[in-house]
């Protein structure tokens, strides 16, 4: 969209508005027409939705000329229909860019409605600029200034918060050139300046020349030709960048009006007068650019008012009057008139003086502007006398007064949008620091709170740790006590055995060579059984040394003791225990167990098979024993000592003890020990 | 002059030694010294080392008469002493003790030349004994010599890769075509090298003289069935 041109303070376009303006039904008729066509082509096509994108693209190509308005209301109902929010967006800026050239506040209120569907649906940032800056131009339409430049200070951030610089510069140009209007002229320059720190770096450049024109003009407004004239000539060097020759030219005129109106403002005449003349000699300049023609001329009467050439003034006014005339441009046909008041009055034509300065006033009012009316006042008052002229003078007065406190008014308005988005912004970033404040300090309590409870937790950890160490060494001491305990009852096992084999065998073989030399050979025969018994005791109860030999070499060669056809000692996974790691108690409990148990298979259960398991998990030695021996009743007490010193001896190490025995279906017996004690 | 053997024998029971030395009688003619003790008896070979070295040894393994002072507690005590000193004697056990445990950790460990039982030897088994020793060779009484092989089969008994060795061995004309067949516990194959050295101890063990004696002799000992 292209808002350069339109609030372009030179005011040549604005005829253009109004013929445009005359050629347009009025709205009303229009949307009704609208809506019915939209309707029937609504219903034909209801199914097709590729021919509706198709109708759309349509519309939007063929907008043009007369058809334009309509094709494009009804692009945007369709994508609606279509429920494309892309297109939806695209076609209602479209639709509202000509509701703004046909000054639709209808038309453009829906497009912005629409916009802020979009923003709200998709949080599109763009649409809601768009949005704000149609509201703006909405507002303009109304006359409503101070909230228009509000709202293009809305759009100017939300495109600052996307980065758009293009479109930062182009709102902050309309932001300008509207305090230019109001004659906030420091206003108007901070912002152009601010607007041309976002437009250089990118060289856009038809933004950029406005905005120098912007800046130009506001300097020149406040007595500042020379500084002015810097900013114009800026504008003119980079005008020849701009692509369309008719913008060139346009631009290349307004520029040249301006840089002699600095010329004039300084007084130097020469320079300016050959600048007009200059642009004035441009080839059919009256039919191409009629507002520039006007201008021009118009300028250069000016310049032959001042230099006293009256005649000449007079009938350049005129020619500027009647092509104005032509051009059907009421706005600056009060200017002229006003001119021509003023000139006429120099030259003491009251009648004439008189009749120009009332046509202008009735023109200046009609067209609301206020600044031609308070100069064809103040002419009246000067050319009538009397009565009339001081009712003119009051009026004048008046309305200046009101003007002024106007221009006031709107001034600090627009300074104080800045100042309170400026304010809003520190509020703002105060608020953040708040937040942030705040949220740290939330975080630190949260993190306090964490702290703590990871303190506690740790503490909580470290007394079950420690108690757990405490009990787990309790657990050790006495699981040593116990080793020791079984050690010491191992050495006096052994003491017992050694007795038994050197003593008492010894004892008794002295007997049976005794008993063999008297030749009492059947007392010597029970004396050797008995020797043979007292032996196998001295075996049993013998320790073996667990320390040089292999616990698997151990269990071998048990088993290697009760070799016999008919008896088969089967062992599974003995390797699956790493018995180097094993405490040697361990071992010798298991060893014991292992041979009770095969000594118990045999003797008492008759078996012929007997199965040792050995496994270890989680730090635990399983041992499982079973045979298909006779099996025997669990319930009878005289179940044996065998078995009551095993299961005492595995519980004294921790260990846990089972046995399960049916009568003849065999034993299994069941050992678990811990391997350190827990 | 003809120098005689020399023998050195340490029990603790004088009644084992009378017989003894009353056995030997019957063999030959040796120069025989007895002691009751250990201790006595590593000094002994020790100090005649250089002089007059004992050529054989025969010692019991359990000796009732130490005290707190006794250095060398028995007759496996004795014979590592030897052994770490490098004495070139011949050493035969000759003792009551008949558990399988005592007697593999014996000779395992120890390795004498000869193991015999007290309660089964006579003259003529002392002088075989004794010709072997001299010989370097090895002899184990004849229970001891059982109780050996029945150990070697329940080793055989509880090795898987032994096991499956003597089952596939009659299955395979050629050696080598075990490879691949004799697997791991953790399914990885057995190459054809650790399985003829699986093979060569496991003919030693059954006293076997090639692979066909071995599973002949491990169906016969009940090893595999």
């Amino acid at each position: 969209m292209d808002d350069v041109e339109d609030f372009s303070i030179v005011k040549m376009r604005k005829p253009q508005l109004f013929n445009y303006l005359k050629s347009v039904f009025p709205t009303k008729i229009n949307v009704l027409l609208l809506l019915f066509i939209v309707n029937i082509s609504l219903f034909s096509q209801k199914r097709e939705i590729d021919k509706k994108i198709d109708s759309i693209s349509f519309y939007l190509k063929n907008a043009k000329g007369a058809d334009k308005f309509l094709y494009l209301k009804r692009a945007v109902l369709l994508s609606e229909e279509l429920k494309i929010d892309s297109l939806i967006k695209h076609t209602s800026i479209e639709y509202a860019k000509q509701s703004y050239f046909r000054k639709d506040t209808l038309g453009l209120t829906f497009s912005v409605n629409k916009l802020l569907k979009h923003f709200q649906l998709k949080k599109d940032s763009f649409s809601l600029a768009k949005a704000y800056h149609l509201k703006a131009l909405n507002l303009k339409i109304k006359n409503n200034i101070d909230s228009t430049f509000y709202y293009f200070h809305k759009s100017k951030n939300i495109y600052i918060d996307l980065k758009d610089s293009i479109e930062i510069g182009r709102k902050l140009l309309s932001m300008a050139n509207l305090q230019l209007n109001e004659k906030d002229y420091l206003g108007g320059e901070i912002t152009a300046i601010e607007g041309i720190k976002y437009i250089e770096p990118i060289k856009e450049y038809r933004t950029l020349i406005s905005l120098y024109q912007a800046l130009g003009n506001a300097l020149a407004h406040t007595k500042k030709p020379k500084e002015a004239r810097v900013y114009y000539l800026k504008a003119r060097k980079i005008n020849k960048f701009i692509n369309l020759k008719y913008y060139r030219e346009k631009n290349f005129l307004n520029l040249s009006t301006n840089i002699g109106m600095t010329f004039k403002d300084e007084g130097d005449f020469k320079k300016a007068t050959t600048l007009f003349k200059e642009g004035l000699s441009y080839d059919s300049l009256e039919t191409k650019y009629p507002a520039q023609y006007q201008i021009l001329l118009g300028n250069l009467s000016s310049i032959y008012f001042e230099q006293g050439k009256i005649e000449k003034a007079i009938e350049g006014y005129k020619i500027v009057l009647n092509s104005r005339i032509k051009s059907k441009n009421i706005y600056t046909q009060s200017v002229s008139h006003s001119f021509l008041a003023e000139v006429y009055l120099k030259n003491k034509n009251y009648s004439l003086a008189k009749k120009h300065a009332k046509k202008g006033l009735v023109l200046a009012r009609k067209t609301r502007n206020t600044k031609q009316i308070l100069d064809c006042l103040i002419l009246l008052s000067r050319i009538t006398k009397g009565k009339i002229a001081k009712k003119y003078l009051r009026e004048y007065i008046k309305l200046n007064d009101s003007l002024f406190a106007r221009e006031r008014n709107l001034k600090n308005q627009f300074a104080k949008v800045r100042y309170e988005t400026d304010k809003k912004d520190k509020e703002n970033a105060n608020l953040k620091e708040a937040n942030t404040k705040k949220q740290l300090e939330l975080e630190r309590e949260q993190q306090q709170k964490v702290i703590a409870w990871l303190l506690a937790g740790v503490s909580f950890l470290f007394i079950g740790f420690s108690a757990n160490i405490v009990r787990n060494r309790r657990k050790k001491v006495v699981f040593e006590s116990k080793m020791k305990q079984i050690e010491v009852r191992e050495k006096e096992r052994q003491k017992i055995a050694k007795s038994l084999h050197d003593e008492v065998a010894g004892d008794l073989r002295m007997l049976h060579l005794k008993l063999e030399k008297n030749n009492q050979t059947e007392e010597a025969n029970s004396l050797d059984i008995i020797k043979e018994n007292v032996r196998n005791l001295s075996h049993q109860l013998s320790s073996e040394s667990f320390e040089d030999v292999f616990f698997k070499d151990q269990i071998i060669n048990l088993i290697s003791d009760f070799f016999e056809t008919g008896f088969r000692v089967k062992v599974e996974e003995i390797d699956s225990v790493n018995w180097q790691e094993i405490n040697n108690s361990i071992k010798r409990t298991l060893f014991l167990s292992v041979r009770e148990s095969i000594q118990n298979a045999k003797k008492h259960g008759a078996a012929k098979n007997v199965v040792l398991n050995f496994n270890e998990r989680k730090n635990i030695v399983f041992l499982t024993i079973s045979d298909n021996g006779k099996g025997f009743d669990l319930s009878d007490k005289r179940s044996g000592i065998g078995l009551k010193n095993m299961k005492e001896r595995i519980e004294d190490i921790n260990g846990v003890f089972s046995i399960e025995s049916e009568i003849e279906k065999g034993t299994t017996i069941k050992i678990e020990i811990p391997k350190n004690g827990n | 002059m003809e120098t005689k053997i020399r023998i050195l024998i340490a029990d603790d029971h004088q009644l084992v030694i009378q017989g003894l030395l009353c056995s030997l009688k019957d063999v030959g003619d040796f120069d025989i010294v007895t002691t009751d003790n250990c201790d006595e008896a590593f000094q002994l070979i020790k100090s005649n080392l250089k002089t007059n070295p004992f050529q054989l040894l025969f010692t019991d393994l359990s000796f009732d008469n130490s005290t707190k002072d006794t250095n060398l507690d028995g007759g496996e005590e004795l014979i590592k002493a030897i052994k770490n000193n490098e004495i070139d004697i011949k050493i035969g056990v000759i003792t009551g003790h008949t558990e399988t445990n005592r007697v593999f950790n014996v000779i395992s460990n120890l390795e004498p030349n000869v193991y015999l039982l007290k309660s089964k030897c006579d003259a003529k088994e002392l002088g075989f004994a004794v010709d072997q020793m001299l010989l370097n060779k090895k002899y184990y009484t004849h229970e001891i010599h059982q109780k050996i092989m029945r150990r070697n089969i329940i080793q055989i008994q509880m090795d898987d890769i032994a096991i499956q060795i003597l089952r596939e061995l009659p299955n395979h004309p050629k050696l080598a075509n075990l490879e691949g067949v004799i697997k791991k516990g953790d399914g990885s194959v057995l190459k054809i090298r650790s399985i003829e050295t699986k093979l060569r101890g496991l003919r030693a063990d059954l006293d076997a003289v090639n692979n066909t004696d071995l599973v002949l002799k491990a169906k016969e000992l009940g090893v595999i069935d």
